[in-house]
């Protein structure tokens, strides 16, 4: 295969192998741009008063480190990398539940990283560290649009990627697979799936309402018209403490597979295990307001956080407990993967004790942003899951790329690592303690041992910068000797294991035995003597190649320029970049062509049949669990609006409110149209084409009634709002009703997308007909679409009872 | 091999009480801590309209009052700096910080001390603090505010 037949191969596949080579080289990639950015960061630290890299520019380095570290490495090569190349493997699939959403997804985490680099094209990276908080996050330059545009961006790639995993787990397993008997990395990413649908929308939420309030001046949280900055803090951190775990989670997966491969014993406690994974997924969900001890709440307040926090730490150590287990008493074999699981082993523990000390109030207000919390997080996180994923890297480089590596380059690799990592961060446990604060590009010199320990702290970024250099020479050097892997290199049990290395593109032509034992099934079936079953793998079908998930990603990038590029009309107001309408235009153009396109192309080129767990499709499935997303970012913003409507800080107009009626109407509007949708649903499945297509035309139509209605009394309210503005400095009751009005454009302008975003989704599945290529079998858009209907109907009545008529 | 397995978990039951009674016991002595020892815990004292903080109020005047035996400060924070400029206070009286910002949101971190608030434009932060030894206390802002962050220095002097 020529380049450009491989580069086509590569924006046409959904096959989750080479997905997961996106993501994997994608992410790895960011790790070694971002660690150089930390080795430049600890050049300008390495002695007091120094010139290397101050000012804006230590502080757009500094937030491109953060972010890319958190958002584009550590958050997507577990869950996104290897989730995708090995969870199907270890379930015995053929693909994921949505391979081409999947590649969608795929292709937009890529454009969204794209797009935050974009910025140093337009006067500079963003330079608001990667929490954002507002009001600071208002008043920084371009950067912060493009690095919100590109939080949102990978949110939508990151839900879509979570509910297709969510949807796989439940529908796609061997035949035979209980849930018990799933591996504990199938687990792990099926709790990172959950944590991340149900917790994503608090940085959706934060970042969302930061860019409105640049671009338009609508702001929850300016305090000029009485909202309360504190609400964005719990915005963010509502996502960014359970972020931790989804950083977190499916690195615990890796662990338990490599220890139980490499000490040849089933991993210890494997109930426990799974019941950990759950249990820190839920609990991770209380936690996030250990973050703010200092912003001023109440005792109780701040004891039920330390509660949470510390409870936490018992699920996490049962894990830690487990793999000790594990090892116990097993026949290690040193090599490479395991190093780094001990690696982690030792470092996480430090990490997990020095976050229950920050869970103590008292000590926390000494350490609050100092190098004591920055030495805590690369703790867990470098350390932590950083270790982890090269211990999966090793682990599975025999699996995915057909060569094994050499195993001394990868030992110098650990142990430069290991002691870089700890000369780096040790020191900065101590200088927290002597006071130093995070996100200084300079200190004075003669403070106490501060120059000392920042220079032992530099030596070891530089250590680190070493090992980084020996892990590119082992993967050079596997390239090059060119060693044959064979399939199960490692000895290990799961189905990944029984195909060949690399896998073929359909993964297993092999009928799996349906008796499944354990989580190690190929162990169960060799001392039972079951053998799988060869199938020809002619008569296998897999998903048709098509460019489109690909361009519809290109669209959303391009048309994430444009709304970047736009004129900043809020507080700091800013004229836009010229041609910033026309990126938007050609984006949304060819986002909408290429969706059109998509959904016009068919999955398969042959008829399959689908064989589901549940019985359910998995558009069905999918879209179950994507709603979710949906109900928890309408949830929390709503949350925000009752807190400021209950407070009294947002107090509707008496005179100017949105006019009843016309709410009522338009609830008549859209209840209507979720009957006719039903009904066409119901139609199709009886095969009755036009009945069908007229009822989706009328559902359209209605859709677009309720949306139009919706312009004419923004149009009406934008002027009242305005007016409200003007007169907020004068009077308490206009700054009340601003706050109000704010809340009202945000929300039920939400909601006004969302009428967009499912009408669209209608129009496709009505295209659809007209092209003749849905029918009562493959329906898997009109499922979807129809019952992210049902949710824009079902929200529209919460928000008619809390904005209309209370 | 099920007994086995049986005594694990029952271990491993064992171990989870006795995680969640050290939980009990530690949040009952945090609670203790934070109830008993110096009242730092910052606490919210009202909001105030941030555009008007540096015209009118208290905070435009930013000083510190004498109040019998004890001592009021009104303290600015601002991109990059604190007003008053310069604070003193005599040895074993209790002060009381008011704290708020006229621009983004900052923190006030006397070093040595547990007094560490975040200030968040719109809203006056309170802390109390009785200085039992006399000397200098550098004030710092650890709540990243932009450029001018790392300069964003102050002082306090405790007078014997």
């Amino acid at each position: 295969m020529g380049f450009w037949a491989a580069v086509w191969d590569l924006l046409t596949t959904s096959d989750h192998k080479k997905v997961g080579m996106i993501y994997l080289v994608t992410s790895f990639v960011a790790f070694g741009l971002s660690g150089l950015m930390a080795v430049a960061i600890r050049w300008q630290l390495a002695g007091p008063e120094r010139q290397f890299l101050v000012g804006d520019a230590y502080n757009q380095v500094l937030t491109l480190h953060g972010a890319t570290m958190l958002f584009f490495f550590i958050i997507p090569a577990g869950l996104s990398g290897f989730g995708n190349f090995i969870l199907p493997l270890m379930l015995g699939e053929r693909d994921v539940a949505l391979p081409r959403i999947n590649a969608f997804a795929a292709w937009l985490f890529v454009f969204s990283a794209a797009l935050l680099y974009t910025s140093l094209f337009f006067g500079g990276a963003p330079d608001v560290g990667w929490t954002f908080y507002y009001p600071f996050s208002r008043t920084t330059g371009l950067g912060t649009d493009f690095f919100m545009m590109g939080v949102l961006l990978v949110g939508l790639s990151s839900l879509l990627g979570a509910a297709n995993f969510a949807a796989t787990v439940y529908n796609l397993r061997a035949k035979g697979m209980g849930l018990w008997k799933m591996p504990i990395f199938v687990w792990a990413i099926f709790a990172t799936s959950m944590l991340s649908l149900f917790a994503l929308a608090g940085i959706t939420a934060a970042s969302l309402t930061v860019l409105l309030s640049r671009k338009l001046g609508l702001s929850l949280f300016d305090p000029v018209i009485g909202g309360d900055p504190v609400l964005f803090q719990q915005f963010f951190w509502f996502y960014s403490h359970p972020a931790v775990y989804i950083m977190l989670l499916p690195y615990l997966g890796i662990a338990a597979e490599v220890s139980s491969t490499f000490a040849r014993k089933p991993v210890f406690g494997y109930r426990f295990m799974v019941f950990a994974l759950v249990g820190i997924a839920v609990v991770g969900f209380l936690v996030w307001a250990h973050h703010m001890f200092t912003v001023g709440e109440s005792l109780l307040f701040q004891l039920v956080f330390v509660f949470f926090t510390v409870l936490v730490a018992v699920p996490t150590g049962v894990k830690i407990f487990n793999l000790l287990g594990t090892l116990w008493g097993g026949q290690l074999d040193f090599k490479t993967p395991l190093l780094f699981v001990m690696g982690f082993m030792f470092n996480f523990l430090l990490g997990g004790i020095t976050g229950v000390m920050l869970a103590v109030v008292p000590f926390d207000y000494q350490v609050q942003d100092s190098y004591f919390v920055v030495a805590h997080f690369h703790n867990v996180l470098m350390a932590g899951s950083g270790f982890l994923a090269f211990a999966g890297l090793y682990y599975w480089w025999p699996k995915i790329t057909g060569r094994m590596y050499p195993e001394f380059w990868g030992k110098v690799h650990f142990w430069l690592f290991l002691v870089g990592y700890l000369i780096t961060f040790m020191p900065q446990y101590v200088l927290g303690f002597l006071g130093m604060p995070r996100r200084y590009y300079t200190y004075p010199d003669g403070l106490y041992l501060w120059n000392e320990l920042n220079f032992a702290s530099t030596v070891g970024a530089v250590i680190l910068a070493l090992g980084g250099i020996a892990w590119l020479i082992a993967m050079v050097q596997s390239f090059r000797q060119n060693v044959k892997a064979p399939d199960n290199p490692w000895g290990g049990y799961t189905l990944e294991w029984a195909t060949s290395s690399p896998p073929p593109s359909y993964n297993f032509a092999v009928q799996f035995p349906t008796v499944f034992k354990s989580e190690r099934p190929l162990y169960d079936w060799e001392k039972e003597g079951l053998k799988p079953t060869p199938v020809d793998p002619a008569t296998i079908h897999l998903p048709a190649p098509t460019v489109w998930p690909f361009m519809t990603a290109v669209g959303l990038l391009i048309t994430g320029i444009g709304i970047s590029l736009a004129p900043n009309l809020g507080n700091a107001p800013v004229g836009g970049v010229a041609g910033w309408g026309g990126w938007l235009a050609v984006g949304l153009v060819l986002f909408i062509y290429s969706l059109f396109q998509w959904a016009l192309r068919k999955e398969y080129d042959h008829p399959v049949v689908h064989h589901t767990v549940t019985g359910k499709s998995n558009a069905w499935v999918g879209m179950a669990w994507f709603i979710v997303s949906e109900i928890a970012l309408f949830g929390i913003l709503i949350a925000g609006y009752l807190y400021l409507r209950l407070t009294g800080a947002a107090v509707p107009p008496e005179d100017h409110r949105p006019a009843l009626w016309l709410a009522l109407l338009n609830t008549f509007f859209l209840v209507a149209s979720s009957f006719t949708v039903h009904y066409a649903h119901h139609d199709l499945r009886t095969n009755k084409f036009s009945p069908f297509k007229l009822g989706m035309l009328i559902s359209i139509l209605l859709g677009v009634v309720f949306f139009l209605f919706q312009i004419w009394e923004f149009a009406i309210a934008s002027g009242h709002y305005v007016e409200a503005l003007n007169a907020a400095g004068q009077s308490e009751a206009a700054q009340k009703a601003a706050l109000w009005f704010t809340a009202f454009f945000l929300i039920v302008g939400l909601h006004g997308a969302h009428v967009l975003i499912g009408g669209t989704g209608l129009a496709l599945a009505y295209a659809q007909g007209l092209a003749g290529k849905i029918d009562s079998h493959e329906q898997g858009t009109l499922e979807g679409s129809s019952m992210y209907w049902h949710l824009v109907d079902a929200v529209w009545l919460f928000i008619v009872t809390i904005f209309y008529i209370w | 091999m099920e007994h086995q397995e049986y005594i694990i978990e029952r271990y491993e039951r064992a171990w989870i009480f006795f995680g969640l009674a050290m939980i009990t016991v530690f949040i009952i002595l945090v609670g203790y801590l934070m109830l008993t020892m110096g009242n730092t815990n910052p606490v919210g004292a009202g909001r105030i309209d941030a555009t008007k903080v540096r015209i009118e109020g208290d905070f435009a005047n930013p000083r510190v009052e004498q109040v019998g035996n004890e001592y009021v400060a009104y303290v600015q924070a601002f991109a990059f700096g604190y007003l008053p400029a310069e604070m003193r206070f005599k040895v074993g009286r209790k002060v009381t910080f008011y704290i708020t910002s006229p621009d983004v949101q900052h923190s006030f971190h006397v070093h040595n001390t547990n007094i560490n608030v975040q200030v968040i434009p719109g809203e006056i932060a309170k802390v109390s603090y009785t200085f039992t030894r006399p000397g200098e206390y550098p004030i710092i802002c650890n709540e990243y505010c932009g450029i001018g962050h790392a300069n964003m220095i102050n002082k306090l002097i405790v007078e014997p």
